[in-house]
């Protein structure tokens, strides 16, 4: 895997999913503005930042039909649909897998826009790095803001522990199925080549 | 060459600290064993090997570490392994349990060698892979994320000490206190990954430049 994380992984150029991707994108960009009213800074946040990611490729080639696959930025924002619901380890684990995918199309965005260049082993670390950490962020930006304006956060320690093992499984399992997919991708190049006849050093 | 770079790193009065803290800590550990208590004596263990570490680099593969780099490691363990000994200037409670910002200073020293060593690691890797690179913007957000998993890892360790402890009957190495406990840990954590992600990062260049030249010098196709 010493090779620059190729954007092809991830964006596509067709009419159908561009045309999907940029409708998911008007309703994310919704979703964070109602949010933002609505004093729900973290759904703010998320709903911003998948937004962006979906449709940086086509704001940085500027030919529209470029967007990231839009099964992808639905995975990315699941976590909005879930609202309030009473939070569980399964709930959690699925808002992990959904943070690890955003943290990869973050990356992806991240080579597209300024000279961060990461390998595919390196990204999959990243991303695993940046899904436990999340957890610990969320974990402290919500017990300050239960202090302060007497938001919700979870009550005993042990509640916290549980979420942070689904996030830390959840890092890895998503990085284990980003390093499965990378891998595919390699050995498909890999076949497209030698069918071709080319010389491959 | 490696003699003229040890004289050249100097630093004598550092060298001697490093020692009488590292002795202090081998009398914590007798302490502990003495008194049979598991929590001391492992925690003290544990740092003076840590503390041991540049030493065994340096012999074994000539991996010289700045004086200063060493004396940092060396104080940060050394407060974590006083910090379990109870103490008859507090009523024979361990500092941990009787000074309240003990343990806001261990997580903030601890988690800058956290940083340290990420950043340390991760130059190193950008230096010597050509298809990784990470602008200063950048590697600021990435020592905060990575000295923040850590973090959650190590409360999760904790954690599930406690509870291996509880099930087997055995004695506590490591204590969470609460909930209120594992965020405040976490928040002096991310102060220490923001302290060395300010001002440490140009003390370790060097550091990082040496393993980036032993990668280097491994791999000759490059």
């Amino acid at each position: 895997m010493s090779q620059q994380l190729p954007e092809e992984w991830f964006v596509r150029d067709e009419r159908i999913n561009a045309a999907i991707a940029w409708f998911f994108t008007a309703v994310l960009v919704a979703v964070a503005v109602l949010s933002f009213l609505s004093g729900l800074l973290v759904s703010t946040a998320l709903a911003a930042v998948a937004a962006f990611v979906a449709v940086v490729p086509a704001l940085a080639s500027r030919i529209w039909t470029r967007t990231v696959s839009w099964p992808l930025v639905l995975l990315a924002s699941l976590p909005l649909a879930f609202g309030t619901a009473q939070p569980g380890f399964f709930r959690e684990f699925v808002v992990g897998i959904s943070v690890a995918t955003l943290a990869m199309l973050v990356v992806v965005a991240l080579q597209l826009v300024t000279s961060v260049r990461m390998t595919p082993a390196f990204a999959v670390f990243f991303v695993a790095l940046t899904t436990t950490a999340t957890a610990g962020f969320w974990a402290v930006g919500s017990a300050a803001s239960a202090a302060w304006f007497g938001t919700r956060f979870v009550e005993t320690n042990d509640e916290l522990m549980l979420i942070f093992t689904a996030a830390l499984l959840s890092g890895i399992v998503g990085g284990l199925l980003f390093r499965w997919y990378f891998r595919r991708q390699l050995e498909a190049a890999r076949d497209l080549a030698a069918t071709d006849e080319e010389v491959v050093a | 060459m490696i003699s003229e770079e040890r004289f050249r790193l100097g630093g004598t009065t550092e060298r001697t600290v490093v020692r009488i803290l590292q002795g202090l800590m081998v009398g914590i550990l007798a302490l502990g064993v003495w008194y049979g208590n598991a929590g001391v004596a492992v925690n003290a263990g544990v740092g003076l090997l840590v503390t041991l570490l540049p030493a065994i680099l340096q012999r074994r593969y000539a991996f010289t570490m700045d004086v200063g780099i060493v004396l940092w490691i060396t104080v940060a363990m050394f407060l974590h392994a006083l910090g379990t000994l109870p103490l008859p200037g507090l009523g024979f409670l361990s500092a941990y349990k009787a000074v309240p910002w003990w343990d806001h200073v261990t997580h903030a020293l601890s988690s800058s060698l956290v940083a340290g060593a990420a950043y340390a690691v991760t130059r190193a890797l950008d230096e010597h892979t050509e298809y990784i690179t990470m602008p200063p913007k950048f590697m600021f957000a990435y020592l905060l994320v990575f000295v923040m998993a850590f973090g959650v890892v190590w409360e999760l360790i904790e954690f599930y000490i406690a509870v291996a402890a509880r099930l087997f009957g055995t004695a506590q190495v490591l204590t969470q206190y609460g909930l209120d406990d594992t965020v405040l840990d976490l928040f002096y954590n991310t102060l220490g990954g923001l302290l060395v992600a300010i001002f440490g990062t140009a003390h370790l260049t060097g550091l990082s430049d040496e393993l980036a030249g032993r990668l280097t010098g491994r791999s000759p196709d490059r």
